[in-house]
């Protein structure tokens, strides 16, 4: 017959066990007790960030300061980390409409640790050539951008869930940049495309409604899948202008390897080097920057007074 | 003398799973192939995070058999039947949502870390193991049962003499279906800051260093093919006979 289970040996270990789990789910949790009291410096990070050489092993050294514990995740899922208070840091992208809404604030990477990546209209030449009133028009959007600004339009798409054209044209009309009498002359055909991420079919829908009140018409074929899908239309010219940003030009398409921090630097750099390589013109750049970034919660980061990555730091080493 | 063959035939598989481990460990801490790779590639990160990976599957494990096992033999009850039929419906139903699915959903609710994870993990696992322990005691002969009843066995006795034994392989291969899942659904625990396996593949992924994704995933292959086998173990020494 069937061997005795001791079903009582089993049900006890059971318990214990399961009172054991409890124990410890609630032992974890948050971080923070108050505004600006931190008990652990705690980090969330993505894996990327993580080990990057660029990221958070050279960033410590860099500032000279070491978190308490690092906690890895997916890279969504920091910003939700931070604003339920699991962590009092976490990196995400400096443009990420949730930071706006979430109450979250960038901390500014005084050491210029980060490389930057600025995002500027790239025009084929002899599309600008025929057409040279395209670097005043798109000087218009590029000027009147900065961080704060992308993260609100961006959290309007991502977190409040408009529509991209509705958000691009709302903002175009409140700086007064569409003209209520287009043009009568009409101009030639423009090809607009733009990479598939909000933030970039923001600027390429803002390009497109400019573009068309401004009289030219306009072939729309923004949210192109993926950088280098963009980058060979632009170069075989199924487009002839997008937007793209400076790091990834230097690092990806034109092959460098070391990484600039600078944003003036790395425009005129790529600018020099696509032109001369190309035949690329890159116009005016943005004075925003989507690159990595330390976030905080706002409370927290005003009740301690930290504004930069150096605040942060010197904050970590007293506690 | 039988004992010790059988013991022999039970841990040798056992010392050669842990033995591959240790060399894949060695090997890549040896050669992590590049400074990045390195930085994780220690014998004290890995091992934490076998540790985690461990400890995640365990207690997700025990929980889902502790709670499935009773309610599987509950429905099977014939006065339950109605109840029965509608929950491994909807069992059957609840296993077609993928796993990072509902890893995604509690993630939402319980927010991050180990315990949600373990929650997630317990919740995947509870299925398979409860549909087998009601599939297990169906499949137990009516006529036996009543034979049991006929030789004046209280029904306890009936349920803890006859019926568990018999649908014990069963319940078995049910459990040992969910901690193989579990072992390699735990992988994706490090999206939601569980830690586990799962980091080394998935840093490898994004990093493009084969070495940590190779070692990640071999790591956990063994560790699934380890439990396997143990619960193997534990079945002959459950199994009647």
């Amino acid at each position: 017959m069937a061997r005795k289970i001791p079903w009582k040996l089993v049900l006890v270990i059971g318990i214990v066990f399961s009172m054991g789990f409890l124990a410890a789910g609630c032992g974890g949790g948050s971080t923070q007790t108050g505004a600006g009291q931190i008990s652990k410096w705690v980090f969330a990070t993505d894996h990327e960030f993580s080990v990057r050489p660029d990221g958070l092993p050279e960033l410590q050294k860099a500032y000279d300061f070491q978190f308490d514990d690092i906690r890895v995740m997916d890279l969504g899922v920091t910003y939700g980390a931070l604003k339920d208070g699991e962590v009092p840091v976490a990196m995400g992208f400096a443009t990420d409409g949730r930071i706006g809404a979430y109450g979250l604030v960038n901390l500014e990477d005084d050491k210029h640790f980060f490389p930057v990546y600025n995002p500027a209209p790239v025009v084929r030449k002899e599309v600008l050539d025929k057409y040279p009133e395209l670097e005043e028009i798109l000087k218009k959007i590029s000027s009147r951008l900065d961080t704060e600004t992308m993260i609100d339009l961006n959290g309007q798409v991502d977190v409040e869930g408009k529509e991209v054209t509705d958000v691009a044209k709302e903002w175009l009309t409140e700086e007064g940049l569409l003209s209520e009498t287009p043009p009568s002359e009409k101009k030639g055909k423009i090809g607009v495309g733009s990479k598939e991420f909000t933030e970039q079919l923001l600027l390429g829908a803002m390009t497109v409604q400019l573009l068309e009140n401004n009289g030219f018409e306009v072939e729309d074929k923004t949210g192109l899948a993926g950088t280098n899908v963009v980058r060979q239309a632009l170069e075989t010219g199924e487009i002839d202008l997008y937007w793209e940003y400076t790091g990834t030009a230097w690092l990806a398409h034109l092959g460098h390897e070391e990484p600039i921090t600078d944003s003036q630097e790395a425009f005129q750099k790529v600018k020099e080097e696509d032109l001369a390589k190309n035949n690329l013109v890159w116009l005016d750049y943005a004075d925003f920057d989507n690159t990595y970034t330390l976030m905080m919660r706002k409370e927290d980061a005003d009740a301690l007074g930290i504004k930069t990555i150096s605040d942060l730091a010197r904050v970590i080493k007293e506690d | 003398m039988r004992l010790n063959k059988e013991w022999t035939k039970f841990s040798l598989p056992l010392f050669l799973l842990a033995g591959a481990g240790f060399l894949v460990i060695w090997y890549f801490v040896k050669n992590p192939g590049g400074a990045m790779a390195a930085r994780i590639l220690t014998y004290q990160h890995i091992g934490w995070l076998l540790a985690q990976h461990i400890l995640m599957v365990l207690i997700s494990s025990f929980m889902a058999i502790m709670t499935a096992v009773p309610l599987g033999i509950i429905v099977s009850r014939p006065r339950l039947r109605v109840a029965g039929v509608i929950i491994e419906n909807t069992v059957n139903i609840a296993q077609t949502v993928p796993s990072i699915a509902v890893l995604a959903l509690f993630f939402t609710f319980l927010g991050l870390g180990f315990s949600t994870a373990v929650f997630a993990l317990w919740l995947y696992s509870l299925l398979p193991v409860l549909r087998n322990t009601y599939a297990g005691m169906k499949l137990v002969p009516a006529e036996i049962v009543e034979a049991a009843k006929g030789m004046g066995m209280s029904p306890r006795r009936v349920l803890t003499r006859i019926e568990l034994p018999l649908a014990i392989p069963v319940i078995m291969a049910g459990i040992r279906t969910a901690v193989v899942i579990n072992v390699g659904t735990a992988t994706l625990a490090t999206f939601i800051g569980a830690g586990g396996l799962g980091h080394l593949i998935v840093t490898g992924i994004t990093v493009q260093r084969h070495e940590l994704l190779f070692t990640g995933s071999v790591l956990s292959a063994l560790l699934a093919i380890f439990c396997d086998h143990m619960l193997g173990g534990l079945e002959s020494l459950v199994r009647p006979g």
